[in-house]
Order: structure tokens, then C-alpha cells, then sequence
């Protein structure tokens, strides 16, 4: 797509009414946000938001 | 005014950016920022409620138009989202779409949700599936480097693709 990156992730298989996919959902565009910024300006957003741990992902 | 309690979530994308909720808001609400952004299309609202929303192709014409359902600056804007393809809307029913801005720690939180009264193919959902990513994607170069990338956008269907 020229200069331009177009990135899928996806992530599935998840059991019905599954906490993970809750926290997941939540995590993805926190780390996904901080990869773009990353690349475009040379470092990521300064913190991840209050509430939001994606190390902890219930199984 | 369109009753909003039977719409449910069709699609849903989040993202971060650097940036000020005041400056999100401003650029999700102003032609001049929309059109460096979103492919040359003007976003045009009279920010009230039942106030008219239209989206301007570059051409000039109207490409969306809607009305203001929520106007909570700079945290919350819901608009009825009409693409003006022909029988698109006698099918589809209005679209809803809210953007909830929030304070994240030093960034600001970006939600937007589409949503429908009506059970929805997945062929026109893929539109907006794929055109809001692209479109934030910009919004959010756009407001931390000054500059949006070239995504090249058409509309498909009534929506959008890359």
C-alpha cells in the first residue's frame, strides 16, 4: 500500500462469555496504538491508561 | 428524533493518540482538519442537538448526511450516519455512529461505534470494518506528526474501502 503499512491482527477461538476476550478487546489498541506511534515519531504514547494491564489476562 | 435504544453495536474500533480530547473533538468535528484526514470528504455539524451532520465529497456533494443525537464536547458526539447510495438506507435503516473521546493517562482514548437496528450482512459491514481503522489510523498521524499518511480510500457500497 505504498509508504503505508496495513496491519491485521486477529485473535480468536475464545469460549463463549470469556473474561479474556473482555480484557483482550481492551488490550489490543493499547499495544497496537503504542506500535504506531513507535514507528511514526519514535517512541510509544508515555503510559499505559489507568485500569489497563495488559500483563494480566485472566485465563 | 431517532430513538436510539433499539441500536446495537455493529462495529466497534478503539485507539489511542497523543493528543488532547479538546483537539480530537476539533478534528473529528471540522471540515478543514476532516478533509486532511478522511480523504478529502468535509465533516459539517452544527454542534447541537438535532443539528445537521453531512459529510461533503470533494466534489461537493453530500456523501453522508444525518443529524446531531448526542453533543457532549469534548467527550461524546453521536450522529445518525446516512451514506446517500441509492436504496442503501431503505435497507440498512439510519446508522448511528458515537465517538466517545476520554482522558487516558497522557493520551486521549478514541471509541467509535457504528451501530444499526437491524441485523446487518457481514459484505457491508466489511466496509466500515475496514474504513474506520484507515480513518482513525490518519487521525491519529495526523495529530501527532502534523501529517496523515496517503491511504487511498474509495467508497464501496455505501462504504469504504481500502
Amino acid at each position: 500500500m505504498g509508504k503505508v503499512v496495513k496491519l491485521v491482527v486477529t485473535h480468536e477461538d475464545f469460549d463463549e462469555g470469556s473474561k479474556s476476550l473482555v480484557t483482550i478487546s481492551q488490550g489490543w489498541p493499547v499495544v497496537l496504538s503504542n506500535l504506531k506511534s513507535l514507528l511514526e515519531v519514535g517512541h510509544a504514547l508515555v503510559q499505559l491508561p489507568p485500569g489497563i494491564d495488559v500483563r494480566k489476562v485472566e485465563a | 428524533m431517532i430513538d436510539i435504544s433499539a441500536f446495537r453495536p455493529t462495529v466497534v474500533y478503539t485507539i489511542y493518540i497523543a493528543s488532547t480530547p479538546e483537539k480530537v473533538w476539533h478534528a473529528l468535528t471540522s471540515a478543514e482538519f476532516s478533509r486532511q484526514y478522511f480523504s478529502g470528504f468535509g465533516v459539517e455539524v452544527d454542534l447541537k442537538v438535532g443539528g445537521p451532520f453531512r459529510v461533503k465529497a470533494p466534489d461537493g456533494s453530500d456523501h453522508i448526511t444525518g443529524e446531531v443525537v448526542e453533543c457532549d464536547p469534548p467527550r461524546r458526539l453521536t450522529v445518525t450516519w446516512d451514506v446517500n447510495w441509492p436504496g442503501l438506507v431503505e435497507k440498512l435503516g439510519s446508522t448511528l455512529v458515537t465517538y466517545d473521546i476520554e482522558q487516558a493517562g497522557d493520551c486521549v482514548r478514541v471509541t467509535m461505534t457504528q451501530a444499526n437496528d437491524r441485523p446487518i450482512d457481514d459484505d457491508i459491514l466489511s466496509g466500515g470494518r475496514m474504513g474506520w481503522p484507515g480513518i482513525l489510523s490518519n487521525l491519529k498521524s495526523l495529530l501527532e506528526t502534523g501529517r496523515s499518511m496517503s491511504i487511498k480510500m474509495e467508497p464501496r457500497c455505501g462504504c469504504w474501502t481500502l
